[in-house]
């Protein structure tokens, strides 16, 4: 009796079987901000009084994006932290603004293709990428003279 | 027919490349808590007019919440199962009820932290967005709360301004 040695089914299951993976982490920071932000529509001014839409009007948006690159199946992310404050202070000050509110801060999946790039992810220097977007309302004070 | 089934192989993984990446292309996760009503900061600018840094009130709790959103599915199918949680409910209700008072609680994160991570072969997927914050909640003894923003609260056990 003569058993047939296909290479096929091996390879078949090895593909089947095979993980690869790619990604990358990052930390978001806002160290340097000159204005407050929040992540709620809700503010405080310096006398302890909380402020909202109705005393708040909203006079631009911020919009921020970077992207990390991720090595060694994520373990390495660079840059491994995000420092959004730069941007956000040139945008906040442009538009003559005193605080942003309704901030949020969103990983996409654009770089999906990447990430999910079959055999080739299974590779250590396969590099993965994580999107991230920042945006929120620039506002200021209602009726607030500025200084 | 060794041939063909090796081509037949190979043109099955290249064919469903596309498929693997496109069914986990349109996932993301969010961190926003535009529901809260208290004020949930990131950096050292605590308030309008503050300068940054200023020695903040003491921290009453820790507080912590977090976002994700998990995608598996068999490779190259398109009814992959989207998983997207948050821990408590809504990132502003959570800050919402981490702080003992409505006027005067306010939320302040110390670390923000986001990944991606996929992970493929041949036969699964699992695509995995994740964003969560840390940090603690605090009481401004001076926080009071403006009228016009809780027309039909009673102030939330809280002041209100004059």
């Amino acid at each position: 009796m003569r058993i047939a040695a296909s290479p096929f089914p091996l390879l078949g299951c090895l593909l089947a079987t095979s993980l690869g993976c790619a990604g990358a982490r990052v930390s978001v920071t806002a160290d340097t901000a000159k204005y407050p932000i929040s992540f709620s529509g809700v503010i405080r001014d310096r006398g302890g009084v909380l402020h909202a839409t109705p005393t708040l009007h909203k006079v631009g948006g911020f919009v921020a994006s970077r992207t990390s690159v991720g090595l060694v199946y994520s373990t390495i992310s660079l840059p491994s932290t995000w420092d959004v404050s730069e941007e956000l202070n040139r945008q906040v000050q442009a538009a003559g603004g005193e605080a942003v509110i309704n901030f949020r801060l969103a990983v996409t999946g654009s770089c999906a293709a990447l990430n999910n790039f079959f055999l080739l992810n299974a590779l250590p220097i396969w590099p993965g990428c994580a999107p991230l977007e920042a945006t929120g309302d620039i506002v200021v004070r209602a009726g607030v003279p500025r200084d | 027919m060794t041939k063909r089934t090796g081509f037949h192989v190979l043109s099955h993984v290249l064919c469903l490349l596309p498929l693997m990446s496109g069914a986990l292309g349109c996932a993301s996760a969010e961190l926003q808590a535009t529901s809260g009503h208290v004020p949930v900061l990131l950096g050292p600018v605590a308030c309008i007019g503050c300068k940054p840094g200023a020695a903040g009130p003491a921290q009453d709790r820790p507080f912590a919440a977090e976002v994700a959103t998990t995608i598996t599915g068999i490779s190259g199918q398109s009814s992959s199962a989207l998983i997207s949680s948050i821990q408590g409910g809504s990132f502003g209700e959570v800050a919402d009820s981490s702080v003992g008072d409505l006027c005067t609680g306010e939320i302040r994160l110390d670390s923000i932290k986001a990944s991606v991570f996929h992970i493929e072969s041949f036969v699964y997927s699992r695509a995995s967005y994740y964003v969560g914050a840390s940090g603690h909640a605090v009481t401004v003894p001076s926080g009071v709360c403006d009228p016009r923003l809780y027309p039909s609260v009673e102030a939330p056990s809280g002041r209100e301004s004059p």
